[in-house]
């Protein structure tokens, strides 16, 4: 197992998206690190250790990835087709978190290898039940992969 | 009825007419004109043929009649004189004047030398003056026998005269006699009758066929018409007044047919000669030039509907030529070009055709060209619109998100430190960003259901009715609705999930416009009709006034205030949309305060037609 542990990367450029999502994992009480990064570049040196993101005791591998598909310099989708292309990270678990409903984005990130789809919802209560939901499943029940394993 | 047959049997003969090609009609038209033509013609020329030989022909036996009569009065000219030569015999004058036996055996004598070269001669009887019987002698048997003389003898009479006789009838032959009187030296001694018997040799005969032709036949007798001979025997009368003889005549001869004939008296003598001549004879030429016409006309109408073929084909077949290439064109093959090199009517029919099919081609062309532009241009406005949409949903709702949750924030965490019209205010603006919100999911919604690509197919309503209930599973709690549906409901053809859609609409609707004090109740119920089904979606709620039945299909349209009911105004737009989508219907049944029947209608799915008769047929 990894033992990285319990990082969340979240790849979001909104600032405001940012700070409610933070809000929302303090209001379930979630107490999982997360990384939030503004670019789908910075997302790739972050996965790659790159750069700043050199130190892996700073800068962990994450244990879930909540990446949204708009994003500046490289799209969600293209930081998602590198993931599942890269051998030590292709197992990592990620959830698509869009203000998008549109199918061809739905089903394009289904297609490059997201393991699920949400889309942000406006209301606050419905933000903190999806996160609650995200911490349930992909934190707590699911069971992770082993990243490095070949 | 036999009217109305007659009008069927019309309409088939001019259907057939109007059946035929150009050039069939053509060569019919043509080969019925040289028909007529032709056998115009040819009536008229047998006509005239017919009159001229029948002209000619009267005037060869008018001729020839009347040069008969003239041979004949020679002939009984010459036999009066031979005769007389007989007469003036010394042994006939002796024994006129010393009568005897012995002047008897020796004018006997003389006579039988005479007849032995003249077979004609049947008897000589010798007279007294006085007209008493003095002797006779047979000479080529059987003689005159019973016949007399006496008339004969007295038109002799006369020391110069000398005449011919009527024909008389003696068995099988005809006779006539000869008078002549027996003078010596100016005294009149008395006479001598010969009597001749009219059997002609057949030189003779060959000598008047030349003359008469072989077809003809000549007849002798006397004028008064009793005795009649053909020159060898006695014949029946012929059926013409001699004294009408200078006119030709036609008659019917028994058993041999039409016969022209004229008739000639013969001078000097009681005698009249008749020629027959066979009508067919007098018309032969005419019948000839028949026949020949006959051969001929065949082959002028042959002639003539092979000119007639090659003509209508010289027409018709640049047409047909030309009517393939417009059928070509018609059925959108443009490459089919007509070159008929001709620079008549039909060349410049051609040509005008050609440009014709160049100008339509190029129109066509340039029309399909400006169509495949429209469409690429409605591509990029269509893909604009769709991002402008994709915009809507990202972009927009990112700050309406920020407005949504920082409000709640807000409240959550500093509500204490607020006053309640603070709290109102904050309270106002999580109210806004979430009726925004719903707006803008129900735009995209409704730009989706008119842009998507909707495929058809088997729809289950009861399926689909499932499907609608769980979308609205906590807004039905919460109302604490009823819903009653009448099962079985069949299947139609639509778009499953666009048809849950309008479905949830409509029971939103149902659920929603309910007076506060009563709780919804709705019944979803199916009938077929002709081949399409209807679904009745009826609820107790406010209803609709009749007036406003077409707007609240509009999209924005809004009967109530935000307050009494909240919404967006788009539900029934997404439903009228979705269901002209899929080919159906959308009507309204309301009243105000008596509640609403919505329907919707869809054409019903064979199979669940098949099943319906399936039950009929068990019930």
């Amino acid at each position: 197992m990894n033992a990285n542990g319990s990082t969340i990367l979240l790849v979001e450029d909104n600032p405001d998206d940012v700070l409610l999502i933070r809000r929302a994992f303090q209001k379930a009480g979630i107490g999982n690190p997360i990384v939030a990064l503004e670019h789908g570049d910075e997302a790739l040196a972050y996965l790659d250790g790159r750069d700043r993101y050199g130190d892996r005791q700073r800068y962990p591998l994450p244990t879930l990835m909540l990446l949204d598909l708009k994003l500046p310099r490289r799209s969600g989708l293209e930081v998602l087709a590198w993931v599942r292309q890269h051998s030590g990270l292709k197992r990592l678990p990620i959830v698509v978190l869009s203000s998008s409903r549109n199918e061809v984005d739905i089903n394009r990130a289904y297609d490059l290898g997201a393991n699920s789809y949400l889309v942000k919802p406006v209301a606050f209560d419905d933000l903190l039940r999806l996160v609650r939901s995200l911490e349930g499943y992909w934190l707590m029940l699911n069971v992770k992969p082993d990243l490095t394993a070949a | 009825m036999r009217f109305d047959g007659l009008l069927l049997k019309d309409c088939g003969v001019r259907a057939l007419w109007s059946g035929l090609s150009i050039q069939r009609k053509n060569s019919l038209l043509i080969g019925g004109l040289v028909l007529v033509v032709a056998a115009t013609y040819s009536w008229a020329a047998y006509g005239g043929m017919r009159r001229a030989a029948v002209a000619t022909a009267s005037e060869r036996v008018r001729s020839v009649t009347d040069q008969l009569a003239g041979l004949l009065q020679n002939n009984a000219k010459q036999l009066v004189t031979n005769t007389r030569t007989m007469a003036a015999d010394t042994a006939i004058r002796a024994l006129f004047k010393s009568p005897g036996t012995r002047t008897e055996e020796r004018a006997t004598a003389a006579l039988q030398r005479i007849a032995a070269q003249t077979k004609q001669i049947a008897e000589v009887r010798l007279w007294d003056a006085h007209g008493r019987r003095l002797f006779n002698v047979v000479l080529n048997g059987p003689g005159a026998g019973e016949l007399v003389d006496t008339a004969v003898v007295q038109a002799a009479a006369g020391p110069d005269s000398g005449t011919v006789g009527s024909f008389r009838a003696a068995g099988d032959s005809v006779l006539f006699p000869v008078a002549v009187p027996v003078v010596e030296r100016g005294r009149l001694l008395g006479y001598l009758t010969e009597w001749r018997r009219v059997n002609s040799t057949p030189q003779a005969r060959d000598q008047t066929n030349r003359l008469i032709g072989s077809k003809s036949t000549l007849y002798m007798g006397n004028m008064a018409g009793d005795v009649w001979t053909d020159l060898s025997r006695a014949v029946p009368r012929p059926p013409v007044d001699v004294r009408e003889a200078h006119r030709l005549l036609r008659y019917e001869r028994a058993g041999v047919g039409t016969m022209l004939v004229a008739a000639s008296p013969v001078a000097g003598t009681p005698w009249a000669v008749v020629v027959e001549f066979p009508w067919d004879e007098v018309l032969a030429p005419a019948r000839v030039f028949l026949r020949q016409l006959a051969l001929i006309a065949p082959v002028l109408l042959l002639i003539g509907l092979l000119g007639a073929w090659l003509l209508s084909r010289g027409i018709t077949a640049p047409l047909v030529r030309l009517t393939e290439a417009a059928e070509a064109i018609a059925a959108g093959d443009y490459s089919r070009h007509v070159a008929l090199g001709r620079r008549d009517e039909l060349g410049r029919l051609e040509e005008a055709f050609s440009t014709m099919a160049l100008n339509v081609h190029e129109a066509q062309r340039r029309l399909e060209e400006k169509v495949r532009e429209r469409t690429a241009e409605l591509r990029d406005r269509n893909e604009e619109l769709e991002a402008f949409g994709y915009t809507i949903s990202h972009d927009l709702r990112a700050p309406l998100r920020a407005m949504f949750g920082f409000s709640h924030a807000l409240l959550e965490d500093y509500g204490d430190r607020l006053d309640p019209k603070g709290r109102e205010y904050a309270e106002r603006i999580v109210t806004g960003a979430g009726a925004m919100d719903q707006l803008i999911q129900d735009l995209l919604a409704y730009s989706r259901v008119t842009r998507a690509e909707l495929n058809l197919g088997r729809v289950d309503l009861s399926r689909v009715l499932r499907e609608a209930t769980t979308q609205l599973q906590a807004e039905l709690r919460s109302r604490g609705a009823r819903v009653r549906v009448d099962e079985p409901l069949p299947a139609v053809l639509g778009h499953e999930a666009t048809l849950a859609q309008v479905v949830a609409n409509l029971l939103s609707n149902g659920i929603k416009f309910v007076a506060p004090d009563r709780s919804p109740e709705l019944r979803i119920r199916a009938e077929a009709r002709e081949g399409r089904v209807r679904v009745w979606i009826e609820d107790n709620g406010i209803g609709i006034a009749a007036e406003h039945h077409e707007r609240i299909f509009q999209v924005f349209e809004r009967l109530h205030g935000a307050e009494a009911y909240p919404g967006t105004g788009i539900g029934l737009a997404i439903v009228r949309k979705s269901m002209e989508r899929m080919g159906g219907l959308v009507g309204v049944e309301s009243r105000s305060g008596e509640g609403s029947r919505f329907w919707i209608e869809l054409s019903a799915a064979e199979r669940a037609n098949e099943r319906e008769r399936q039950y009929d047929s068990a019930g």
